[in-house]
């Protein structure tokens, strides 16, 4: 797996997607009545919104991205070795 | 091979019945401390019963985030309202000074309140932010009485679950649990930034619940019915927005 994928990975799965839930609970008034910190750090309400709406449209891209080079390394035997935890094509590798 | 599976059959019978009574349980541990929600039913209802009864158990107490005066929005949004009824535009000629809130249902008092009647009650206000679902938000001060205070006056019985709020506005009404409808900050408003509650905001008697979302801040408050069920209020999932496919519990 090359280096540029990798640290996509790192970062959707550490950065984008723990800010697009920390982002959406600051959003719930319920939820900042318990822990006003989590939405005063972000700025406010409409920061976190804000904030909010480009990760998901980033995460989006991603997912986009994600499923082309899925469908382009083959798409059948990339979805087995994700359900299945064996790679039909070891070549696939680098 | 035949011990092998009888004690694996054994093995899953046992998880299986522990798992069912395990959620019947909770299931009635729920029902019992008020953590369903009445639109617990359909495709969203287990998603809604989650939401409402984890938030209940995380924020039962917890006061809404309160701003300095600085922060007061300059231009507090008015939402778009329905066309007035010719009954509104007649009470809103004689200064509203012919308003009734009624309070009726569990209560050992049924009683109806004039707009001075309940300026004459202790009052209280709290700079919070009223949120849309939309999107948008401003803050303001809102003046009231706390709504703790006119169920204290009628007397509301023990066994009471609801607090059930009609609107003068034609099929809008709404209902809180005795959590949110005791809860400090939940006013039955007639004042902001200073001023009597304009029209515009739901005057003359605005529901405000600083902890949920806007659209449960009902304007234009004329009756208010206590009750341990809510059943029998219109289709039995409490609230007109609910029954239009919105969510009964907004705390989001």
């Amino acid at each position: 797996m090359p280096l540029l994928q990798r640290l996509t990975y790192v970062f959707v799965i550490f950065v984008l997607f723990p800010l697009v839930i920390w982002t959406g609970l600051a959003l719930s008034p319920a939820f900042i009545s318990a822990f006003p910190a989590s939405v005063t750090l972000l700025g406010g309400r409409q920061s976190a919104r804000t904030i909010h709406f480009f990760v998901s449209v980033a995460l989006v891209l991603f997912l986009l991205v994600h499923v082309t080079m899925v469908c382009l390394a083959g798409f059948r035997s990339r979805t087995g070795a994700m359900i299945t935890g064996r790679t039909a094509a070891r070549k696939e590798h680098t | 091979m035949i011990d092998l599976s009888r004690r694996k059959l054994i093995l899953t019978g046992l998880a299986a019945t522990a798992g069912a009574s395990g959620l019947a349980m909770a299931a009635r541990l729920a029902q019992k401390y008020g953590l369903v929600p009445p639109d617990h039913g359909g495709i969203y209802g287990l998603g809604e019963t989650l939401t409402f009864a984890s938030q209940r158990l995380l924020t039962r107490h917890s006061l809404a985030r309160e701003f300095p005066r600085s922060q007061i929005s300059p231009r507090p949004f008015p939402n778009e309202l329905a066309p007035l009824t010719e009954d509104f535009k007649r009470l809103q000629a004689g200064s509203f000074a012919e308003w009734r809130l009624s309070v009726d249902g569990m209560v050992a008092q049924p009683a109806s309140f004039s707009i001075s009647e309940l300026k004459s009650y202790p009052s209280r206000s709290h700079i919070t932010e009223l949120v849309c679902e939309e999107g948008w938000s401003y803050i303001a001060e809102w003046i009231g009485v706390p709504l703790s205070h006119v169920l204290q006056v009628v007397g509301v019985h023990p066994q009471a679950k609801y607090v059930v709020y009609v609107s003068m506005e034609p099929d809008t009404w709404d209902s809180i649990d005795m959590a949110d409808a005791l809860h400090p900050q939940t006013f039955l408003c007639y004042g902001v930034n200073g001023n009597e509650l304009p029209v515009a905001h739901g005057g003359p008697l605005r529901m405000r619940l600083p902890r949920q979302l806007g659209y449960k801040n009902v304007k234009f408050i004329a009756r208010l019915t206590v009750t341990d069920s809510l059943k029998k209020f219109g289709k039995g999932v409490g609230s007109a927005a609910s029954e239009a496919g919105y969510a009964w519990y907004v705390g989001i």
